[in-house]
């Protein structure tokens, strides 16, 4: 139990406060409300630090927390379990994202304070980001599916916002649809299992479904988190709904980092982990749905080297981040699927369960977000500086930059993953996993292939996007200077990180003892491991330093000059499809162009002739039933009643011809009247009398 | 004492007699004049009958009778009058204002 665990509610609270107060009276306030921002933010801070110390020191390490439940709002009320509410859920691993987020959401707004100091519509940017922080710090606090998803919908109606802040730019507005319609995909396939499992649980939330998934039958059991995994690959952008990720960079660069570093795009994986209940049924008996496994640990590896290689030759430094971004995720879910996997058979064998997987996905999660976060915010620095994105006009920067090309160097250490930066033990990790799962099936080994090339890769561009921004002589025109140093410091304490991150894992017993699924494990990174993990770890590292080397002689000392790679026939197709991104966007486009709109086109022509027609059609049939309507009604029925008043005249006017109004014709009436009426009274009398009756 | 047959005869005579003076004159002042023959002619059976019973109420019924068609003379007599003064005729073909 957590003493006044109430206080979590706070931490959403915070934030959305912030965002009503900023976004309706944030124009009086200095810098646009960003102060208070900020404030609401660290005070989430403090307190998702406190309830993330309040589990380590009840257990939470060894994986004696209980889960704790925070009951807030009853929606709609039902028997318990089956009542819609919202409520938070405290374990480890949502007190370990809570505090994570909120770290970084703190430092990105700090640095947003100097950043965003010279744009219009700061309140609106203030207020934005406050409620996308809401969204994520809901998303990841969420103890049933329904409220996930609630909150998964209203950080992506805020990515679509602030990737279309400078809304005034068609290709910052084109990006903000392109964000939100592509990540539509995801989410409608995230509702759909949402829906089914409602169907088939009669409960949405973790802790009920949890023991009953046993009860599914395997068709649902592989759908349903196929399902959600089809929304985490639209809003972590995997293959193949990636394309919006490299356009979101349109938005400001703080938005970029919050967006693509910090959490949004790691929502995803997030909810990847918390479907790993259908994936690794721990009730015995139960076949794991390894087809869905495979299919996520597939696009993961897929993905991961499909974006390594359009970021080796984009000039964009923030598109070069982005697509590093998708391919870095592609790395978690990889690690997600081999882990399970791994997990999936060791349970189905009855044998005890290794999360290695598991955690060395979040474990990867948690240091991309401090390092991605880092090299964003470096990024946005250059920029600040140089005022382009293209990396082709920046160069010798270290001169003038030396705090932010100090950072970024760390930054991409991480990245490339050397020891002893944080990237090098969850990707050596993750890689490692993936080998291991290789024995029990073979196409992991086809993964591992992908990873280990990616590492390759992500070192060769990680170093060639430093080379080319600050080694050399400056290519641009403007006078490059360093950032302020309320930009700085966010930087030095995520450059920190960078290293801490990593290391983090060795005082916390294994990474895998902070999330904990499953049962408590010491792991230390890198102690203890079988000697076959030691060369996988030392191959990723050596490829790493051989792609820092590779990108040292193309790009530094320009031994080996860049133009050999394109001048063959087939370096140039390779150059010219990377750079066009396998001409997917092109598709995508052509498919909205033409497919789309030609089915609008077709139904337009449907509405217009048909649905029109059928509608003019029973018009007119009314019309004509109307016509004879009228005509019955003035014949018959007008008919009817003028030919009873008509009679009625007619007769009247010939009453009327007998009254003369000549006294003698009257008398006369009234004379042959008694006489008839005497004839009647008497006339039998009269006739027996004179004529002799019987 | 003349029997009731001839009286009662004498009596429907002049009935007929002033009934087609009313239906067939065409001069207001005559068919006032049958009007008074007609009741005359009821009055003189009241008279009969009273003679011949004994009993002398139809007698009073008779004098009676004859007050009432002096008033309705005078009656008629002036409605005759004021006829002939607005419209300047009394043929009671011409008097048809009773009609609608």
């Amino acid at each position: 139990m957590i003493a006044n665990a109430w206080v979590v509610w706070l931490i959403l609270l915070l934030p959305l406060g912030a965002f009503l107060v900023v976004g309706l009276i944030g124009r009086r306030f200095r810098e646009g409300g960003g102060y208070l921002v900020v404030g609401a933010m660290a005070g989430s801070l403090v307190l998702s630090l406190y309830v993330f110390v309040q589990v380590l020191l009840q257990g939470g390490l060894g994986g004696g927390f209980t889960p704790e439940i925070v009951t807030g709002y009853v929606w709609l009320p039902s028997i318990p379990g089956a009542e819609i509410r919202i409520a938070i859920l405290i374990d480890n691993l949502s007190s370990l994202m809570l505090v994570l987020v909120s770290f970084l959401c703190l430092l990105i707004f700090i640095y947003s304070l100097a950043y965003m100091h010279e744009e219009e519509g700061k309140a609106r940017y203030y207020a934005e980001v406050s409620l996308f922080a809401t969204g994520m710090l809901g998303t990841v606090s969420a103890d049933n599916f329904l409220q996930l998803l609630i909150f998964w919908e209203i950080m992506g109606l805020c990515s679509y916002l602030l990737i279309g802040f400078w809304y005034h730019k068609p290709e910052a507005a084109a990006a903000a649809k392109k964000a939100f319609l592509v990540t539509r995909v995801g989410d409608v396939l995230f509702l759909v299992a949402v829906l089914i499992i409602w169907n088939e649980f009669h409960s949405l939330r973790f802790d009920v479904i949890a023991p009953q998934v046993g009860l599914l039958n395997p068709q649902l059991l592989t759908l349903i988190p196929l399902l959600l995994f089809g929304g985490a690959v639209g809003k972590s952008a995997q293959f193949p709904l990636h394309t919006w990720l490299p356009d979101a960079m349109e938005g400001p660069t703080t938005v970029s980092a919050l967006i693509h570093a910090a959490t949004m795009v790691k929502a995803g994986v997030y909810l990847t982990a918390r479907s790993f209940i259908f994936l690794v049924p721990l009730a015995p008996g139960v076949e794991p749905p390894f087809t869905a496994i495979l299919v996520i640990a597939g696009i993961g590896g897929f993905t991961t080297l499909f974006a390594a290689s359009m970021a080796v030759v984009n000039n964009d430094i923030k598109r070069v981040l982005a697509f590093s971004t998708i391919s870095q995720l592609g790395y978690m879910f990889l690690g997600l699927g081999a882990g399970a996997y791994v997990m999936a058979t060791q349970a189905s064998r009855g044998e005890e369960v290794s999360s290695a997987g598991y955690s060395a996905a979040l474990y990867h999660l948690f240091n991309h977000a401090f390092f991605k976060a880092l090299l964003f915010l470096s990024a946005g620095s250059v920029i600040h500086a140089v005022n382009t994105n293209d990396m082709r006009e920046m160069g010798g920067l270290s001169k003038a930059m030396p705090t932010t090309s100090k950072v970024m160097l760390f930054g991409s250490l991480a990245l490339a993953g050397i020891v002893p930066f944080s990237g090098f033990f969850s990707k050596g990790e993750i890689l490692s996993v993936t080998f291991d799962a290789g024995a029990d099936h073979p196409g992991f080994y086809l993964l591992y292939a992908f990873g280990i090339v990616t590492a390759f890769l992500t070192a060769f561009y990680a170093f060639r996007l430093w080379f080319m921004t600050f080694h050399g002589e400056y290519r641009g025109h403007e006078h490059p200077h360093e950032s302020p140093r309320v930009m700085t410091a966010p930087l030095m304490i995520l450059a920190g990180f960078t290293l801490v991150s990593g290391l983090l894992a060795y005082p916390m017993q294994g990474f895998g003892n902070l999330v904990f699924f499953g049962r408590p494990e010491a792991a230390f990174p890198l102690v203890g491991i079988p000697w076959s993990h030691y060369l996988l770890e030392g191959a990723a590292l050596g490829v790493a330093v051989l792609g820092i080397a590779l990108a040292w002689s193309i790009y530094a000392t320009k031994r080996i000059p860049a133009e050999r790679f394109t001048t063959t026939r087939g370096g140039a197709f390779l150059h010219r499809m990377l750079t066009r991104r396998y001409w997917i966007d092109d598709v995508y486009d052509a498919f909205g162009r033409n497919v789309v709109v030609g089915l609008a086109r077709g139904l337009d022509w449907f509405d217009r002739n048909v649905i029109d027609g059928i509608v003019n059609a029973v018009g007119r049939g009314g019309m004509r039933v109307a016509v004879q309507s009228d005509v019955f009604d003035r014949r018959v029925i007008d008919g009817a009643v003028n030919a009873v008043s008509l009679e009625t005249i007619r007769t009247s006017w010939r009453l009327r011809q007998r009254q003369t109004g000549q006294v003698q014709s009257y008398a006369w009436v009234i004379v042959v009247g008694l006489v008839v009426l005497f004839f009647l009274m008497f006339g039998q009398r009269l006739v027996e009398r004179f004529l002799g009756g019987p | 004492m003349i029997p009731l047959q001839y009286e009662l005869l004498l009596s429907a005579a002049l009935f007929c007699i002033g009934l087609y003076g009313i239906l067939a004159r065409r001069n207001g002042i005559i068919v006032l004049m049958s009007i008074e023959i007609l009741l005359n002619a009821s009055i003189l059976n009241f008279v009969a009958f009273s003679s011949y019973s004994g009993n002398p109420s139809g007698q009073v019924f008779a004098l009676l009778g004859i007050a009432v068609a002096a008033a309705e003379a005078a009656v008629g007599l002036a409605v005759f009058l004021s006829i002939y003064q607005t419209h300047g005729t009394i043929e009671l073909d011409k008097v048809r204002f009773l009609k609608w």
